[in-house]
C-alpha cells in the first residue's frame, strides 16, 4: 500500500470523532440528495399515471348523470352512478368531425343486498379501444380479462376463494390494484359482455338499479373520445356539447389541470428544498473542512519536512475525504430507504398524493449518482483546502502549535 | 554535499515603528562543510530557526538563493524540491513533531517510504537501538516522553542516510543522559562524512560542535 493510502486509513481510524463527524456531513448529503430526487420523481410519476390513466381527450357522460356528479368525479374520484346514454345518442356523439376513437363504459352500482357479495361500483370497458382502464391496471395484472373475470380495487374486501358475487352470479377475482387513494379503489373492473350480462341479472330482481328504459346491450355510460390529429380538443368538446343536447362532454384537460398544476407546485417545492439542503451541507462541508485542517496545520508541516510534497499532502486529504465521505454517504442511502418503505405504505394515503415509486433501476442509478455527488463534493473540498494549506510554507506551518 | 547560502535574508510582514515588514534574518552568506558539526547559538528570537528553515528548503528567503550542490533549490519545482528534502537532508524540527496516527516504528518509516525506495524496517532497528527506543516501536507517538520524542525525531531524520542534517534545539528540555546520547549520534554523523548544523541554547551540547557561530538580532556572526 502507499504511504498516502496508509497514512489516510491511520488518521480515520485514530481520530474516530473527526472522522464521524465528517462522515456525518456527507451522510445528511446523502439524504438531500437521494430523497429530494426519490420524493421528485415519485411525484412525476405519480401525476404521469394520472395523466395516462386519464387517457382519453374528451369525456362524454349524459346530461341525467348530474345528479350522480360531474365528469372529474368519474374520473378522479372514481364515482360512478347508474346513467346511460342509448346507442342513437352514442351514434351522434360518434359522428361529429375531429373524433377518432370513442371507447364506451357501462357503469353498474352494486346494490348491499343478498344478492351481491359487497356495495361497488362496476366499470365495464371495451379492452379493444380502452385507453383509460387498461393501463392502469397493466400495473398489476397482464393476463386477459375474458367472460366472468374481474379486476378488484384495493378496498374491495378480497374474498378466499377468488369469487366475488354480483346479482346471483359469480366472478373471477383475477387481480386485485393498488391503492390510489381516491374512489376508484372502491371499483370492479371487467369487459362490456360481462358487466351487460351482470346488468341483465339484476334487472330481474327487485334490488336492480333503474335502467331508464335503456336497452344495455347497446347503452353506454360514458364515452371516451380521441380527438385526430390536427383537430382542437377544445372546439370538438364544445362542438359535442352545442350540437347534441342530451349529453355533457368535457375535456380530459380542464379536469387534471388543476391536480397537476397542485402536484407540480409541491415537487418544486421539494426540489428547492432539496437544494437548499445540499448548499448548506456543503457550505457545512467547507467550513468543517477549513476548521479541521486548522489544527492539522503542523501535521502537514511534519510531513512536508520529511520530504512530503504539496501534491502528496492534497492526495492524502482526498483518500481521507473519498473513504469517509463514501461510508458516510452509504450509511445515509441506508437510512433513506427507512422513509421510503413508509411511503409506498401509509404515506401515501396520508399525503393523498399520487406517489409513484420509480423503477429498481432508477432507484440503483439514484443510489449511484448520489455516491458520486456526496464523494465528489468532500474530495473537491478536501482537495482545495489541502492546497490552501500548502500554499503557505512549511516553516510558517510548523509554528503553528497544536 | 554541501548547502551554500547567498546572501539570503527573510523579511516578515509586520506593522512596526515606520515600516510594514521586519527583518528577521539580514543578508546573510553561510555555507554548511561536510564532515563538520556547525552549532548556532543565539538570543530567542535572534532567528536561528527562520535561517536553518530556509537552509532545509522549508521557507523561500526573501532575496539570496539556497544550493544544494550545484542545485538552486528554490529554482526547482515543489515535487522536485520534496525530493531533494527528503534523500539529502534530515531535519530535526524545534519542539515535538510525531505524527499522532503513527507508531514510533511508523513514524522513523515514513520519510523513506514517502520518499519510495526500498524497505528500510532493518535500519530503522538499528537507529531505534541506537537511540534506546527499541522497546517502544509500536507505542503511538503521543505516548510518549518528551525525551522519547526527541530521539524518535532524531532516528526519523536519519532513516534516509542524509548528507546533510539539520537541527533545530535538538537537546532543549532533556537530561544529560538524553543530551549526550542524542549528541554522540550527531557527532559520529558528522565523523562519517555528513554535514550537520544544530541550533542550540544549551553549553554542554555546544561542547560537541567543531564550530560555534552566533546569531544576533538576524545576523550571523562567524
Ligand atoms: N511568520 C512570522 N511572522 C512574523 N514574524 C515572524 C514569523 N516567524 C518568525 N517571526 C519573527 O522572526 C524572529 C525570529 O524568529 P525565529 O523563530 O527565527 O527565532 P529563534 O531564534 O529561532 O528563537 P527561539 O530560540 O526562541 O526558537 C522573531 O522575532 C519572530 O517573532
Ligand atoms: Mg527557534
Amino acid at each position: 500500500m502507499s504511504f498516502a493510502w496508509d497514512i489516510s486509513i491511520k488518521n480515520i481510524k485514530r481520530k474516530p470523532f473527526r472522522s464521524v463527524m465528517m462522515g456525518l456531513i456527507s451522510m445528511l448529503l446523502s439524504i438531500t440528495v437521494f430523497l429530494g430526487s426519490f420524493a421528485v420523481i415519485s411525484l412525476k410519476r405519480g401525476l404521469e399515471g394520472y395523466k395516462a390513466r386519464l387517457g382519453s381527450d374528451i369525456v362524454v357522460i349524459p346530461s341525467s348523470a348530474k345528479g350522480h356528479g360531474s365528469v372529474d368525479d368519474i374520473y378522479l374520484q372514481g364515482i360512478t352512478g347508474n346513467y346511460y346514454m342509448p346507442q342513437n345518442i352514442i351514434d351522434k356523439v360518434s359522428a361529429i368531425n375531429g373524433i377518432e376513437t370513442v371507447s364506451r363504459q357501462f357503469f353498474l352500482t352494486s346494490a348491499k343486498a343478498s344478492c351481491c357479495s359487497q356495495r361497488v361500483q362496476i366499470t365495464g370497458f371495451d379492452p379493444d379501444t380502452d385507453i383509460s382502464v387498461l393501463p392502469w391496471i397493466k400495473d398489476e395484472y397482464n393476463g386477459s380479462i375474458g367472460e366472468d373475470d374481474i379486476i378488484i380495487g384495493s378496498e374491495v374486501s378480497m374474498p378466499d376463494n377468488g369469487i366475488l358475487k354480483f346479482y346471483g352470479r359469480n366472478y373471477n377475482v383475477k387481480a386485485q390494484l393498488d391503492r390510489t387513494g381516491t374512489g376508484l379503489d372502491n371499483g370492479v373492473y371487467a369487459n362490456m359482455s360481462t358487466v351487460r350480462r351482470m346488468a341483465e341479472s339484476a334487472s330481474g330482481l327487485s334490488a336492480s338499479p333503474s335502467f331508464d328504459g335503456v336497452d344495455i346491450n347497446t347503452a353506454a355510460s360514458a364515452l371516451f373520445i380521441k380527438v385526430k390529429e390536427g383537430y382542437d380538443i377544445d372546439e370538438v368538446s364544445d362542438d359535442i356539447n352545442i350540437h347534441i343536447t342530451k349529453v355533457q362532454a368535457q375535456t380530459a384537460k380542464s379536469m387534471v389541470s388543476h391536480i397537476s398544476d397542485g402536484l407540480e407546485g409541491i415537487s418544486g417545492m421539494i426540489g428547492i428544498l432539496a437544494v437548499v439542503i445540499w448548499i448548506l451541507s456543503v457550505v457545512l462541508l467547507i467550513v468543517v473542512f477549513a476548521l479541521l485542517s486548522n489544527e492539522r496545520k503542523k501535521e502537514f508541516g511534519v510531513l512536508r519536512v520529511m520530504g512530503a510534497s504539496n501534491r502528496m499532502l492534497s492526495g492524502i486529504m482526498s483518500i481521507e475525504a473519498a473513504i469517509i465521505s463514501l461510508c458516510g454517504a452509504v450509511t445515509g442511502l441506508g437510512i433513506s430507504f427507512v422513509p421510503i418503505a413508509e411511503f409506498s405504505g401509509g404515506m401515501r394515503e396520508k399525503l393523498e398524493l399520487p406517489f409513484l415509486s420509480p423503477e429498481p433501476l432508477t432507484i440503483l442509478l439514484l443510489c449511484l449518482g448520489t455516491l458520486i455527488i456526496s464523494g465528489t463534493a468532500s474530495v473537491l473540498t478536501a482537495f482545495f483546502t489541502a492546497r490552501r494549506i500548502a500554499a503557505r510554507e512549511t516553516g510558517l506551518l510548523l509554528r503553528e502549535e497544536t | 554535499m554541501e548547502i551554500r547560502a547567498d546572501g539570503i535574508s527573510k523579511k516578515f510582514f509586520r506593522k512596526g515603528r515606520g515600516t510594514n515588514y521586519f527583518t528577521a534574518v539580514e543578508p546573510t552568506d553561510f555555507t554548511l562543510y561536510s564532515n563538520k558539526l556547525t552549532g548556532i547559538m543565539g538570543r530567542s528570537g535572534s532567528g536561528k530557526t527562520t535561517l536553518i528553515n530556509m537552509l532545509s528548503g522549508l521557507l523561500v528567503p526573501s532575496e539570496g538563493k539556497v544550493y544544494l550542490g550545484n542545485c538552486d533549490i528554490y529554482e526547482v519545482s515543489d515535487i522536485e524540491r520534496s525530493q531533494l528534502r527528503c534523500s539529502h537532508i534530515g531535519v530535526i524540527p524545534q519542539g515535538y513533531t510525531g505524527l499522532q496516527s503513527l507508531t514510533v516504528l511508523e513514524n522513523i518509516l515514513a520519510p523513506s517510504r514517502i520518499c519510495g525506495g526500498e524497505d528500510r524496517t532493518e535500519k530503522a532497528m538499528e537507529l531505534m537501538d541506537k537511540m534506546g527506543i527499541t522497546h517502544l516501536a509500536q507505542v503511538y507517538s503521543n505516548e510518549l516522553s518528551g525525551g522519547e520524542q526527541r530521539r524518535m525525531s532524531i532516528a526519523r531524520a536519519l532513516i534516509n542516510s542524509p548528507h546533510i542534517i539539520i537541527a533545530d534545539e535538538p537537546t532543549s528540555d532533556l537530561d544529560e543522559e538524553n543530551t549526550v546520547l542524542i549528541m554522540g549520534v550527531l557527532r559520529e554523523m558528522a565523523d562519517t562524512g555528513a554535514a550537520v548544523l544544530m541550533v542550540t541554547h544549551d553549553k554542554q551540547a555546544a561542547g560537541y560542535a567543531d564550530a560555534i557561530l552566533t546569531m544576533d538580532n538576524g545576523r550571523l556572526i562567524t
